[in-house]
This record gives C-alpha cells, sequence and structure tokens, in this order.
C-alpha cells in the first residue's frame, strides 16, 4: 500500500515540480547565452544593445532566482501537501482508505525527499550547464590524471565511504526538515480552533525546545570535551570525518524520531478532522 | 454481529457536547436514515465511525472492531462536502479507488458516469458542485462494502439526480450490506429506507422500523419528524 501511495504523491506533485525542473534548466541556457552576450562588443545600434542587455540581466537573475526557488517550491509544497491532503478536507478520502498513519506520512516523507534530491540534482545540472565550455573539459581533463594519482586506493575507500555518509546525511536531514514541519502542524490541527495559527505556535515551541534541550546536551557532555579532543588530535583526519558525519547522522536520527512519534500519536490518536 | 455499535458515546468539542452518550446498534442488511435537525451530531457519529474523530469517552465499534485500516476496508464513507482532489480526472478518481479498495467495481462506476453523464476525462474543478457530489457518490457506491455511510447524498443535487442516485443505492448495494443514511431532507429518502434513528442535541431519542411507524403512528416518516422536531 505504501507504494500505492507513493504513486499517487508523486502524481499530484509532480505536475508542479517537473515543469519547475524543466524551467530551471531552460533559464540556465538562457543565461548561459545571456552571460555570453554581456561579455560581447557592442555592434548593434544603442537602443537594441539595452535593450538585449536588459533582457539578459533579467533572465541571469530569473536563472539566480529559479535556483533558490527550486528549493523554496519543494519545501512550500511538502508542508502544503501535508495540511491540505492529511489534515485538510482531502484527509477525509485519505484517512478512510485502508492503510496505516505509518504508511500515510511515510508516502509524504519519501516523496517530498525525492524532490529535494531532485532540486539538488537540478541546480547542480543548471550550474554545469552555465559554466561547461571548451575551457572547462580541458581544465578538467588537466586535472583529473593529477587528482588520480594522489588518490590511492586508501583515499578511494574513504572517499566513497564519506559520499555514502553525506548522501545519509542529506537524506536524513531532509526527513528531519520535513518532520519539523509535520509535527506542530498535526498538534495544531487537533485543536478545535485556531487551527493554523496553533501550527505556528508548536513550530516555535518546537524549534525552541529542541535548542533547549541540544544546549544542555553540549553542556552535559563537557566533561567529554577532553576525550573528544584527545580523539581528534590522535586520529586521521579522514576518521575524525567519518565520525563527524555519523555524529550527524545519528543526533539527526534522534531528533527526527522524537518529532515522528509526536506526529504519529497526533495522528493516531488525536486526529480532529471537523 | 451488529456492523455498528456505540457504548455510551460521548464527543466534545472543547465544552460544547457533539454527543452525549450515545448507545445504538445497527444490524446488517438495513438502510437506516440517520435524521435530525443541522446540529443534531449527526455528522459527528458518521466521522466517528471512520475514525476521524476520536471519541471523548465511551466507544464505537465498525463491524465488531475499532474504527481502523480494518474497518477502512469494509466501510464507504461519502462525506458531506467534497473532499476528492480538485484536480483530478474522474478517470484518474477511479484508478485511486481501484487502487486502494479491492471491493471497488469499475464497470459499475462507468455506467452510473455515463448514465449522469459524467466524462471520466473531466477535471473535478471543471464541474459543478452538484456533479461533484455525484462522482463522489458513484465512488462510494461502486464498492461492494460491508456498511456504507452516506453523510447528506442528496443535499446539493437537482431533484431529477436525487431519484437516480436513491435507485443506485437501492440498487448497487449488497444486501447483506447496511447503509446509514444522514439526512434531514426526509421526504426524499423516506421510500428507501427500513429503519430511522431520531438524533438530536447529541443524543439519540428514538430508533424504530420505518414499517413500525406507519402501522402504529400512522404517519409518514416525514409527518412524525415534522411533529417531534417543530419549532
Amino acid at each position: 500500500m505504501l507504494r500505492k501511495l507513493m504513486k499517487h504523491e508523486l502524481r499530484a506533485t509532480a505536475r508542479l515540480m517537473l515543469p519547475l525542473y524543466l524551467v530551471v534548466l531552460l533559464l540556465s541556457v538562457g543565461a548561459r547565452f545571456s552571460t555570453a552576450w554581456l561579455d560581447t562588443t557592442p555592434t548593434l545600434s544603442p537602443v537594441l544593445e539595452k535593450l538585449l542587455n536588459l533582457v539578459s540581466i533579467l533572465v541571469v537573475m530569473g536563472f539566480v532566482v529559479g535556483l533558490i526557488a527550486v528549493f523554496a517550491v519543494a519545501l512550500v509544497l511538502m508542508i502544503q501537501r501535508f495540511r491540505s491532503n492529511l489534515l485538510g478536507d482531502e484527509g477525509y478520502v485519505m484517512f478512510t482508505l485502508p492503510v496505516s498513519p505509518h504508511q500515510l506520512v511515510w508516502s509524504k516523507l519519501l516523496i517530498s525527499t525525492l524532490w529535494f534530491a531532485g532540486a539538488a540534482i537540478v541546480d547542480i545540472l543548471a550550474l554545469l550547464l552555465l559554466v561547461v565550455n571548451q575551457s572547462f573539459l580541458s581544465d578538467l581533463q588537466e586535472l583529473l590524471p593529477r587528482l588520480m594519482e594522489r588518490f590511492n586506493s586508501y583515499y578511494a575507500a574513504h572517499s566513497v565511504l564519506v559520499a555514502a555518509e553525506v548522501i545519509l546525511l542529506c537524506v536524513v536531514v531532509a526527513i528531519n526538515l520535513c518532520l519539523e514541519f509535520y509535527a506542530p502542524l498535526s498538534i495544531g490541527h487537533s485543536f478545535d480552533r485556531h487551527k493554523m495559527l496553533l501550527s505556528v505556535v508548536f513550530f516555535f515551541v518546537i524549534q525552541i525546545a529542541s535548542q533547549m534541550v541540544g544546549g544542555i546536551l553540549l553542556f552535559a557532555s563537557t566533561p567529554t570535551l577532553d576525550a573528544a579532543n584527545h580523539f581528534m588530535n590522535t586520529q586521521p583526519p579522514e576518521m575524525v570525518l567519518h565520525a563527524a558525519l555519523w555524529f550527524s547522522i545519528l543526533v539527526s536520527l534522534v531528533y527526527s524520531a522524537v518529532l515522528y512519534v509526536i506526529n504519529h500519536v497526533m495522528l493516531s490518536k488525536k486526529l480532529n478532522l471537523e | 454481529m451488529s456492523i455498528l455499535e456505540c457504548r455510551g458515546l460521548v464527543k466534545r468539542f472543547g465544552a460544547t457536547p457533539a454527543l452525549a452518550g450515545v448507545d445504538l446498534t445497527i444490524e446488517p442488511g438495513r438502510i437506516v436514515g440517520l435524521l435530525g435537525p443541522n446540529g443534531s451530531g449527526k455528522t459527528t457519529l458518521i466521522k466517528l465511525a471512520n475514525g476521524l474523530l476520536v471519541p471523548t469517552a465511551g466507544e464505537i465499534l465498525v463491524d465488531g472492531k475499532a474504527p481502523g485500516r480494518e474497518s477502512h476496508a469494509i466501510v464507504s464513507y461519502l462525506p458531506e462536502r467534497n473532499s476528492l482532489p480538485l484536480w483530478m480526472t474522474i478517470q484518474q478518481l477511479q484508478d485511486f479507488y481501484a487502487d486502494f479498495y479491492a471491493d471497488f467495481q469499475r464497470d459499475r462506476s462507468e455506467e452510473m458516469l455515463d448514465r449522469l453523464e459524467l466524462h471520466p476525462t473531466h477535471k473535478l474543478k471543471q464541474l459543478s458542485k452538484g456533479n461533484r457530489e455525484k462522482v463522489q457518490l458513484i465512488l462510494a457506491m461502486s464498492r461492494q462494502a460491508k456498511l456504507y455511510l452516506l453523510d447528506e447524498p442528496i443535499g446539493g443535487v437537482d431533484p431529477a439526480a436525487r431519484d437516480y442516485i436513491l435507485d443506485t443505492i437501492i440498487r448497487n448495494y449488497n444486501p447483506e450490506a447496511s447503509v446509514i443514511i444522514s439526512t434531514h431532507l426526509i421526504a426524499d429518502v423516506e421510500k428507501v429506507l427500513d429503519e430511522v434513528v431520531f438524533i438530536d442535541r447529541g443524543q439519540i431519542f428514538f430508533q424504530s422500523s420505518v414499517d413500525q411507524i406507519r402501522e402504529e403512528k400512522g404517519k409518514s416518516v416525514d409527518a412524525l419528524f415534522r411533529e417531534v422536531y417543530r419549532c
């Protein structure tokens, strides 16, 4: 059933995200031509020159806005889908399907994470489309063999591991980001009135509470700082990097688990679709 | 085993009681009218049966189980307002129902859509409010469920479509299933009902078969309702 929920969630969100991805990629091509145009010496009439300059500047600005918008829209869509599809009128349909609240939430979490990942890939592709040219490729051709020389099997193994850890951290952080909005929305919508206002209030309550808990834990862990320092000074840098990444993954996982439990309790024990 | 059972069911919104201790049993194979004025607790009772609200006290059981994943598989619910995503086409909604409900009968839905001149390629947002209600009802009635919970199924549709919808309810439901119709348009639904439940201010104060009302009180359900709820 999770697969079916994900299929429908994908269908509901792709109609907005896919055209947006395409627009950003087209803007990057436009920005490439625009920057090339702005670098050329003028050969046209001054009026046409000014007009084309203006258009080029607007396209470049649009490209920059597009790079940010692709993440901003993914974020807003993630919040809006949870609120309207589960906690709004559409919730009457979703919460009467023969599926569990876990499946409903996971379908949203996974598809939102997919769009965040897509946004990152599209932004990287768009930047490459902007900068890749003959000199970039020849520089890369020169750089790669030198990089490979230094890249012995020890560093290669660690690099692959670090890359995997960074990807895992990004996924956990994306899920954590979703839950930071889902949990307060579920709490706010369990009340009879002022559901959105209370959701915003609980968003800040959770943020402040998590900062306080983080501060307290940091303070409580002061006695272990020496041990951490010793670890950093005695271990090779790649091991310190692994430890830092795994520590970040663990902290994000614990925080996500707390938010997930709050969200699940509200949706399964306090659902209030008036 | 009864298909729906409420024991001392209480639901409060803040200090306001929406249901104040409801005891109710609905047996399989009955078409039941849940009748009462606006704000009497009809919709709250139906939402509790669907697990969309959580009781403040007491319990509600569907086929012997608390509302949840298992009961959703055997209950077909029609909410009182449109809750289907407006961006979807009718065909996409049929796919959606077919994906999640093993008892969804696509050919039945197509027949009804055809009869009401609703084209599968139309998006819901292109349709009028009444036609959206028809689509929602068609999808609900195209399931072979054990319990149909229909909240104001004919409230927003024209009188001509009302007759077709009521006929559809009669024709399409499994004789072993139960249908609970919440409405205040009693004259229209009276002809299809086996049983009525009168609810007011969150309490059930009368439950009887339609035949019994006619025989013992010598009145139609509509006449009895007007007498009971006279302002």
